[in-house]
């Protein structure tokens, strides 16, 4: 169960155990990037942001009252955290541009342009929605451990999933067809 | 696996394996406070039953502190090896179980400050 598995981790992580930290990263860090992206919409700083978030909450692991929920709390602080940086830059003015400039790196034109795609379709999702769909298609996780992370129900689980899948495969449709008529 | 997931590959960052791992790599690093490396280093001896041990680990610290305060950052830069950092030392004793001997930390942590 992943929730007695974070509490041992939490435990060992407290006393400075590396191993346990790193466990603790390598189980988190795509899930908490996954949620900063449903907030900020952009892969290079949804990356800055699940690594700040996952370091601050590592390094403040005595304030986690319930380790079971190791999750819950950890996506909390990214979700402030993303918000903040929102309203602090008007992150959404300048989004375009610090997309332009990430894909300025990637070999891979066809990459980029799914990329932008599928960004595009995810600010139609509600956040949950977005959460929910990037912690189960992209993380891999079950219903179960997404619900105890978001603290949902696992029908709701399936209900935001299902809605968003739908929602994105509309979306990409037309982004993909309005491509082709533009040539 | 589902058949309806929906391929958002090319918005995962372990799309770059060496650049995922430098991430991982970084927030261990620095999520590792001075203050909890001392304290798992300690906690570590005394759990192995070997008082005296920690008494000369606890010694070594306090030789090798003013150290790790000069270079604080660079401790959370993750620029610590296991030859120098203190809890991957007793990491390297526990996975090893090499039980060390009271002058061992000494010795291990004395060196680093040019003593």
């Amino acid at each position: 169960m992943v929730e007695d598995e974070d509490t041992v981790l939490v435990s060992l992580a407290r006393r400075g155990d590396a191993v346990a930290l790193e466990a603790l990263v390598r189980r988190y860090l795509r899930a908490t990037y996954a949620v900063a992206l449903s907030v900020v919409r952009s892969t290079a700083d949804a990356e800055d942001l699940a690594q700040e978030a996952l370091m601050g909450a590592l390094q403040r692991l005595d304030q986690c009252r319930e380790p079971k929920h190791f999750a819950r709390w950890l996506f909390q602080a990214v979700r402030h955290r993303a918000f903040n940086q929102l309203e602090r830059s008007k992150l959404h003015a300048t989004l375009l541009q610090r997309e332009t400039r990430g894909e300025m790196v990637e070999s891979d034109a066809s990459s980029v342009r799914l990329r932008r795609r599928l960004l595009g379709a995810l600010k139609h999702l509600s956040a949950t929605q977005q959460e929910v769909v990037l912690l189960h298609d992209l993380e891999e996780w079950t219903h179960g451990e997404i619900a105890a992370a978001l603290d949902i129900s696992e029908v709701m689980s399936r209900q935001h999933l299902f809605v968003a899948r739908r929602l994105l495969r509309e979306h990409l449709a037309h982004e993909f067809s309005l491509e082709i008529k533009h040539g | 696996m589902d058949d309806d997931r929906i391929d958002f590959s090319a918005l995962d960052p372990k799309r770059d394996p060496a650049r995922f791992k430098r991430m991982v790599d970084t927030i261990v690093a620095g999520a590792r406070t001075p203050v909890s490396a001392v304290v798992f280093f300690v906690h570590e001896l005394v759990s192995w039953g070997r008082p005296a041990v920690a008494i000369s680990a606890l010694l070594a610290l306090t030789a090798w502190l003013p150290t790790l305060v000069r270079n604080g950052s660079n401790l959370s830069q993750g620029s610590l090896s296991a030859v120098n950092d203190p809890v991957e030392l007793v990491s390297s004793w526990a996975r090893t179980g090499r039980v060390p001997s009271e002058v061992d930390p000494l010795e291990e942590l004395g060196d680093l400050d040019g003593r």
